[in-house]
């Protein structure tokens, strides 16, 4: 086997095709790299422009909390830090998905969804009117980052190292004289296999440690990801021995080779994506809970206001102060129960794609590289379930805050400098891979690359 | 030999082999698959957003006795129409609201885009009638066409062809235009098949865009087939001209399309929301603040009705002096979000440039953008829906806000309403599809790339076929 390395080797030096097939890898990737990152780099330096200004408002509010009150500017600002309302006004809370470092390995979903939110009490995290520009032209044509390099043109590469390993020695008339050296040629075949392999895992090193040191990889998640992209290679190799152990000619290989990934890659992804359906109507009712309430409230006088704050809320009635203005009651109302009701639509809306996800991902027996698409935007915390898990727990932490808010203002309390200094912050929920999603992956990829071992086997020793 | 004697001996040897059968019969099924599936599910959209405009409508006017401001606030929604030929191509509608807000004092963008809510498996595409025409048809041609002249020339029936004092281009061509017209049959079955599934819906198919796809995928068909021959008549095998056409085919299709528009979108990068957001406010502040009486163009503003109504106060007035402001504010207004939202589509133009500059070189990229735009499902339709809807939103807002400067009410009377009936008076808002001169206009670059590609082809056929090797 050393020897037939060593050939190999030597061999692939001198077709200048392969090596620039094989050093076309790294590069693309590299390419590919440097587009994550500028993407992800985009991304952090807008949360820095929206942290840094949040940063100062809280700074302002908490410097405002010892104004000067002899000047009637001091005063306000005073009386501003000590308002709750006013106060939340004033910061205008913000938060953000804070991108993981493999996500300038994998974008997956997250050019297409909101990466920061408003907190301000009248805003709603299900309800966002301002979203952020994209172009529809490019969110179609996708993202050339190393997710899209792997699963798309690895395969290729694999193809095109493979097709003609069998069939070249027929072609040129040599496969009698290899018969002839003490080594069957199934042997070398799979050396042949073994040593394209180890060239391609190299490539997909060298291209992951890159990656990993370039943009802060935890090195527990480079090692998945890592792992991820082995799987599927050895699913790709599976493929090729099984079609070139059928000993047909190498153009006839590669067509075939070239038609399974055609339908793994083209064919099977979309057709499982157009029986997909989306609730477009389910949003709209988000929107016009919004707006339906705010109409009912203004109807309401300050006695039914205040009567239906605490059929929902009956403890507000013990810290409630009756001179308590009914702008204020409605103001207090909109903000927590019309946020309560547009979670509540919201979540519903979410669970819903999220059961679509969990349906598409029962298909990943015969939609391998979703699979892998799906592991890696999971670990990279670009998923559309990750990006659910940021927006429920965003909305937890939004009506935490304006519960506090409103209970306040419903009491007439003011608030102090401690107290707000000590406000609890927005924790993001981490990205990462549950051992659910990585086993069944794992299983139906190690099943197929095993059939096909065997297959190919059958074929070699029949054909 | 004449030129139909090639022709219809390619098709019996096409036919003739079981494989042949077999592709076709998956291309098929593939075709009036993804028709029945979009047909279906269009018809379900269009019914849903039909549903969504109406019941919309009926709360807008249905607003009872309000006072207009508050309408103001209180908005409306319009609703995108999906035209029907996004049966055969979807375009960016995955990619785009449907639903717009309008209401006073801001102009808001097309919101719940439906690929928002779905997992990553949207950016692998959909199989559409136009991912099997413009993707897998191709294929398919090549397939079939990568042998045209190789195998010809392997059988050692070439030689024995042009003894028989047919030319090399003679042959080309009638191979070419046997395959065309397989392509156009099978493309002419496909329209059909569509154009029955969708008759009789809610947005008849426009024949002049129909013939315009027709006309479009055949001149697509010509070109992959004559390239394919072409390729095939240079090769030295039939399997070096099959892995030259793969690579050629994932280039197209796969790669080029997706480092075009990451090339576009590095080379007119998109504001930021919180870059525009920052630009309309800091031009906002110059203007006038319906909400805000103490701003210095708002005095200015109130000078000048002091003048024109020739009244000694502002209390002496005929008319309600919020009305005006609001009015005069949603104008200044209007004229930051145009400098604004235009900078923007300008940029997205500018992104879209690249893969249309890529048409020179990439017949699936002129392919792609020109079916978009003949299925009224691109970007410019998006825009054009975008902006009438936009006119739509300042025609109600400054109705409103006329009630209620001249419908008699006083200023500061904020408890004032208009009568029920008013809101009916409101026309609703009706969107229709530009007409097909208006897609082509959006994409002349890849009109002449189309054109430049035919005569290229063309021009090869007449002018390199005949110098070709019979033997190699």
């Amino acid at each position: 086997m050393k020897h037939l390395f060593i050939y190999e080797w030597k061999l692939l030096l001198r077709n200048r095709a392969m090596v620039t097939a094989w050093l076309l890898l790294p590069v693309i990737g590299l390419y590919a790299l440097y587009y994550g990152e500028s993407f992800t780099n985009t991304q952090l330096k807008t949360i820095h422009t929206i942290d840094t200004a949040y940063q100062a408002r809280v700074q302002t509010q908490l410097n405002n909390f010892t104004a000067d009150t002899s000047t009637k500017e001091g005063k306000t600002k005073y009386r501003n830090a000590h308002d709750p309302f006013q106060n939340e006004w004033q910061t205008r809370p913000m938060a953000w998905k804070q991108p993981a470092g493999l996500q300038a390995f994998s974008i997956g979903q997250s050019d297409n969804q909101p990466f920061y939110y408003s907190l301000w009490v009248y805003n709603n995290v299900y309800n966002v009117k301002q979203v952020e520009l994209t172009n529809p032209d490019k969110l179609m044509a996708g993202n050339f980052d190393l997710a899209f390099v792997f699963i798309y043109l690895l395969p290729l590469l694999i193809i095109a190292f493979t097709y003609n390993i069998a069939s070249t020695d027929v072609e040129n008339g040599t496969a009698g004289l290899l018969s002839t050296q003490g080594i069957s040629l199934h042997s070398i075949l799979v050396g042949r296999l073994l040593f394209r392999a180890g060239l391609i895992v190299a490539s997909i090193s060298v291209l992951s440690i890159a990656g990993a040191l370039l943009n802060n990889v935890q090195p527990g998640a480079a090692i998945s990801w890592w792992l991820i992209s082995l799987l599927y290679t050895a699913f790709w190799f599976g493929l090729a021995y099984l079609f070139v152990a059928r000993k047909n000619t190498g153009a006839v290989t590669a067509l075939q080779l070239v038609s399974v990934w055609v339908v793994l890659l083209i064919v099977v992804p979309s057709l499982l994506n157009s029986r997909q359906k989306t609730d477009d109507k389910a949003w709209l009712e988000v929107a016009d809970a919004a707006r339906d309430y705010s109409t009912q409230l203004r109807e309401l006088s300050k006695a039914r206001l205040a009567d239906t704050l605490f059929q929902v809320e009956p403890t507000w009635k013990e810290r409630f102060q009756q001179k308590r203005d009914t702008t204020t009651l409605r103001s207090v109302a909109y903000a927590y129960f019309a946020m309560q009701n547009m979670n509540r639509i919201g979540r519903r809306i979410d669970s819903a794609a999220l059961a679509q996800q969990r349906r598409i991902e029962r298909y990943q027996w015969v939609n391998p590289s979703f699979a892998i698409q799906l592991l890696y935007n999971k670990l990279a915390g670009t998923e559309l379930s990750s990006f659910i898990a940021f927006r429920k727990a965003l909305s937890d932490y939004q009506l935490q805050r304006t519960e506090r808010l409103s209970l306040r203002r419903m009491a007439g309390e003011s608030i102090d400098r401690a107290t707000y200094a000590a406000y609890p912050v927005f924790v993001q929920p981490a990205p990462g891979l549950a051992a659910s999603d990585w086993v069944w992956t794992a299983a139906a990829l190690i099943i197929y690359v095993v059939v096909c071992a065997l297959a190919g086997r059958y074929y070699w020793k029949r054909l | 030999m004449i030129l139909s004697t090639i022709i219809r001996n390619e098709w019996r040897n096409l036919f003739r082999t079981g494989i042949s059968g077999l592709l076709w019969g998956m291309l098929a099924i593939l075709a009036v698959f993804t028709i029945w599936q979009a047909a279906a599910k269009t018809r379900d959209v269009q019914e849903k957003l039909q549903a969504s405009q109406s019941y919309m409508r009926d709360k807008f006017t249905g607003q009872g006795e309000v006072n207009p401001h508050n309408a103001v606030h209180y908005g409306h929604y319009v609703f995108k129409p999906l035209n029907t030929l996004s049966v055969l191509d979807n375009g960016v509608n995955d990619y785009t609201g449907v639903s717009l807000y309008l209401e006073g004092h801001r102009q808001n963008e097309a919101t719940f885009a439906p690929a928002q809510g779905s997992s990553s498996i949207t950016r692998f595409g959909q199989l559409s009638l136009s991912l099997v025409l413009q993707i897998l048809l191709p294929l398919f041609i090549i397939f079939t066409c990568h042998n045209a002249i190789t195998k010809e020339r392997e059988g050692q029936t070439l030689s024995l062809t042009v003894l028989q004092a047919v030319s090399m281009r003679r042959l080309v061509w009638g191979k070419v235009l046997a395959y065309t017209v397989l392509w156009t049959a099978f493309l002419t079955i496909c329209l059909g098949i569509l154009w029955l599934f969708t008759n009789g819906g809610a947005a008849p198919v426009s024949p002049v865009r129909l013939g315009g796809l027709w006309l479009l995928y055949t001149s697509y068909y010509f070109i992959v087939t004559a390239v394919c021959v072409l390729v095939s008549s240079v090769s030295k095998s039939s399997g070096n001209a099959l892995l030259a056409l793969l690579f050629g085919w994932l280039l197209c299709t796969v790669l080029l399309p997706k480092i075009t528009a990451n090339v576009g979108e590095n080379a007119a990068p998109l504001l930021t929301r919180i870059e525009l957001e920052e630009r309309i406010s800091t031009d906002k502040k110059n203007g006038i603040d319906g909400h805000n009486p103490s701003s210095e163009r708002t005095q200015l503003f109130r000078d000048s009705l002091i003048k024109t109504y020739q009244v000694s106060s502002l209390d002496s007035l005929p008319v309600n002096l919020d009305g005006l402001l609001m009015q005069a504010d949603e104008e200044y207004n209007n004229v930051v979000f145009d400098k604004h939202y235009g900078t923007i589509q300008q940029s997205i133009e500018q992104q879209r440039n690249a893969t249309s500059i890529s048409s020179w070189v990439n017949p699936f990229a002129f392919v792609r953008n020109l079916s978009m735009a003949m299925a009224g499902t691109d970007v410019y339709h998006h825009f054009d829906f975008t902006d009438k809807a936009e006119d739509y939103r300042r025609t109600i807002i400054k109705k409103m806000n006329d009630i209620q400067a001249y419908g008699g009410s006083k200023t500061g009377d904020w408890d004032w309403r208009v009568p029920a009936d008013f809101w009916n008076k409101i026309d609703d808002f009706n969107y229709t599809t530009p007409a097909a001169s208006f897609a082509l206009q959006h994409n002349k670059m890849e009109l002449a790339a189309l054109a430049a590609w035919l005569l290229l082809v063309i021009l090869l056929i007449q002018t390199g076929t005949n110098k070709l090797p019979v033997i190699k």
